[in-house]
């Protein structure tokens, strides 16, 4: 007997932890909008979430204190995405619960895709933040959005750009990249493409995010010495690749990131100064001339104590579009918000593009990559031409 | 009282609890509870083989993967309802399980090498479909989004309930009526000890490959469970080894090789895990420490689970020490 009432008391003890969940944080209340966020804060990408939530909460200030939306208040609702898939799926069912008009994240494609599915299940406006997966909106979503350059438009990009940035004796291209979702992807496009641009790939050269040296894969680029090198990865793996070129003093006529983890952000150039100079890099990139983008870089300064990764304007920019959409809508219903979402015309923002316009899928049509160099130890844009800082300067010229 | 009873009356008693949940639950806490069965499928699953037959396996992962990729290319590739593709990836699993069995048997692997072996073979089926074009690759596979029934996709997060509702109570009749069989008696026999339970005429390599084999196809159940419910499956998803941890958990802490300990351990800490989340929102990681701390305590204090311990207390003297 003892035994039975012990096994029914845990299961009961157990069942009683679940129901104390119910309503968490559900308190209704009239004069605030809710808006969800989730985005890892814990393992190997929390940094990353971490800005993209503190990008958000500074555009959520921002609007708070110029009065708000239609007279109410904006409330940031964090939820930790765990970085799994599973752990964004509950999330996002949390916030739900809370009553948020619109959901946001996610940082990695996996996780967006089974938040825009809960988004739809449940008819809840989704803004991606930050996922480059090419099949992410191609499931006919109605409430998903994407502000972000998709893999396919980086690499469209590239195919774009690079006819007027090489020089005619270049002929060969080579290849490395990490052989997950977003390297392999935009590694295969470019692969795909290349004809258009009168160039010839001599080399693909995939590796795993996880290698603790690309120097074998190093001495095979030497090897085939391209004219052009296209690295793809994340931050640390492509650190671990420039370290390796610069350690080595290999050298290649070009070399162009496309949505490099590492060329694009600050940290990158602090660690190596003037030694990457020269380096390209195609990515996503806040306009310099924008007065917002200002504004952000130098709160973010100020409130963090360090620069912004690139990635996290993206945060600040998705509160900014519910923000417009909110206003245009006069409600927060979540109907309402879809509509005014799929209408937007957005020209006053941060990002190196024309209007936001979404197109059937919830793709921004004129989202684009710009192309950086690096140039005195310092990222500058160089083109396109209306949001460059500066002339791109070639082997062998601007340095005395 | 004897264990017979207890377990009928506890049976009874989960049922109810297990069939009335969706009543009282809002949909978060029915997401949640969609997760604990997960996790209680997997440990069920991970308790035939290891619980019962001993076989410690640490890359359970491999056979959920199977189940998700075998169920999610039939149907995206030619269309077969993953209903069907469910039971394919469960017999493709089976088939799997006693190959690495059968492989690891064979060249007299046991214990932590055994299990070690179980994790060698996850990470190569993760390496093998993320170089697999075919089968999307690092990409992954997106199912398309239809909401239909006789597509294993329902409107309602109840109906999946239910669903994975009715896997978990399959696995725990099987191992009910295992635990009972001869099947069930030769491999406590094998976990207590391979070369008495041989000299006694069972056969070995024969127990432990059904243990394996099952063990594998309940677990590709819930992989197929997962891949329809979340819509979206890639190599670091359903070959990740925190699915294989998933697996061991609930065993760990509800007891292993008891027939409600996994239930009563999923039930227990993935609540857990969600409360953790919820209380400690202002510092990152203080959820993940307290979380490995409860793990530590129960593996410190209550290294048989729950379940084990509960079953240790016999009479009123029993129950004092």
């Amino acid at each position: 007997m003892k035994r039975l009432i012990c096994v029914l008391l845990c299961f009961a003890l157990c069942a009683g932890l679940m129901f104390s969940l119910t309503g968490c944080g559900e308190e209704e209340s009239s004069d605030v909008i809710r808006i969800g966020s989730i985005h890892p804060l814990t393992g190997s990408m929390a940094y990353e979430g971490q800005a993209l939530v503190n990008s958000q909460k500074i555009a959520i200030d921002r609007i708070n204190e110029a009065g708000g939306i239609n007279g109410k208040k904006l409330e940031l609702k964090v939820v930790d995405s765990l970085g799994t898939a599973g752990g964004a799926a509950t999330a996002a069912q949390k916030l739900i619960n809370m009553n948020v008009c619109a959901l946001t994240g996610t940082y990695t494609s996996g996780s967006a895709q089974v938040v825009s599915r809960t988004a739809e299940k449940f008819s809840v406006p989704f803004v991606v933040t930050v996922a480059a997966s090419e099949t992410l909106l191609t499931n006919g979503y109605k409430y998903s959005f994407r502000i972000q350059p998709s893999t396919v438009t980086f690499s469209q990009n590239f195919i774009e750009y690079i006819p007027s940035i090489k020089t005619d004796d270049m002929k060969t291209v080579a290849i490395i990249y990490e052989d997950s979702n977003y390297g392999a992807g935009i590694a295969g496009y470019i692969e795909k493409n290349i004809e258009k641009t009168g160039l010839e790939i001599i080399g693909m050269i995939p590796y795993s995010a996880s290698a603790s040296t690309l120097s074998s894969e190093v001495t095979k680029l030497v090897a085939l010495s391209p004219d052009i090198l296209i690295p793809v990865g994340y931050y640390s793996d492509q650190n671990l690749l420039a370290k390796e070129i610069i350690d080595r003093d290999v050298t290649f006529p070009m070399i162009m990131g496309v949505a490099n983890g590492a060329f694009s952000d600050a940290k990158f150039t602090d660690t190596y100064g003037t030694a990457a100079d020269g380096f390209f890099d195609i990515n996503y990139r806040y306009n310099p001339n924008s007065d917002e983008a200002d504004y952000l870089l130098n709160k973010y300064r100020e409130l963090y104590g360090e620069e912004i990764p690139v990635c996290a304007i993206y945060g600040y920019e998705s509160i900014m579009v519910i923000a417009d959409a909110l206003r245009r809508a006069g409600t927060a219903d979540h109907e309402a918000l879809r509509e005014a979402l799929a209408q937007i015309n957005m020209t006053d923002h941060l990002l190196p593009q024309n209007e936001i316009l979404f197109d059937e899928a919830g793709e921004n049509i004129n989202s684009a990559g710009v192309l950086i160099q690096i140039q005195n130890g310092k990222q500058v844009i160089v083109y396109p031409k209306e949001y460059a800082e500066g002339e791109i300067i070639r082997k062998g010229e601007g340095k005395e | 009282m004897n264990t017979k009873k207890i377990n009928r009356i506890t049976l009874t008693a989960l049922l109810v609890l297990g069939l009335i949940f969706p009543f009282f639950a809002d949909y978060y806490v029915l997401c949640i509870g969609i997760n604990v069965l997960i996790a209680a499928l997997l440990g069920q699953s991970w308790n035939i083989m290891s619980g019962y037959a001993g076989q410690f396996s640490f890359g359970h992962a491999v056979f959920f993967g199977i189940g998700a990729y075998t169920s999610t290319a039939l149907y995206t590739m030619f269309g077969v309802t993953p209903w069907l593709g469910m039971i394919i990836g469960a017999g493709v699993a089976a088939a799997v399980g006693a190959i690495i069995g059968f492989l690891s048997f064979r060249y007299k692997l046991r214990d932590d090498y055994f299990a070690l072996a179980t994790l060698a073979f996850a990470e190569i089926f993760r390496i093998l479909v993320n170089n697999t074009k075919s089968l999307g690759g690092a990409t992954g596979i997106l199912i398309p989004y239809l909401q239909n029934p006789m597509e294993y996709q329902f409107a309602s997060d109840k109906t999946y309930y239910y669903v994975i509702l009715i896997f978990v109570a399959l696995a725990t009749v099987y191992i009910a009526l295992m635990s009972k069989s001869k099947l069930g008696l030769n491999l406590v026999a094998i976990k207590g000890n391979q070369e008495a339970a041989a000299a006694l005429g069972v056969n070995v390599l024969k127990y432990k490959l059904i243990a394996i084999s099952s063990s594998a196809a309940f677990a590709a159940l819930a992989g197929t469970f997962y891949a329809q419910y979340y819509g979206f499956i890639d190599p670091s998803i359903v070959f990740a080894s925190s699915i294989s941890v998933e697996a061991i958990v609930p065993c760990i802490i509800g007891g292993s090789g008891t027939l409600y300990g996994p239930l009563l351990g999923a039930l227990l800490i993935i609540p857990l895990q969600e409360i953790c989340n919820s209380l400690f929102t202002s510092i990152s990681g203080v959820n993940m420490i307290v979380y490995g701390a409860v793990i530590v305590a129960f593996i410190l204090f209550c290294p048989d689970g729950i379940f084990g311990r509960i079953m240790k207390i016999k009479g009123k003297k029993g129950a004092k020490k």
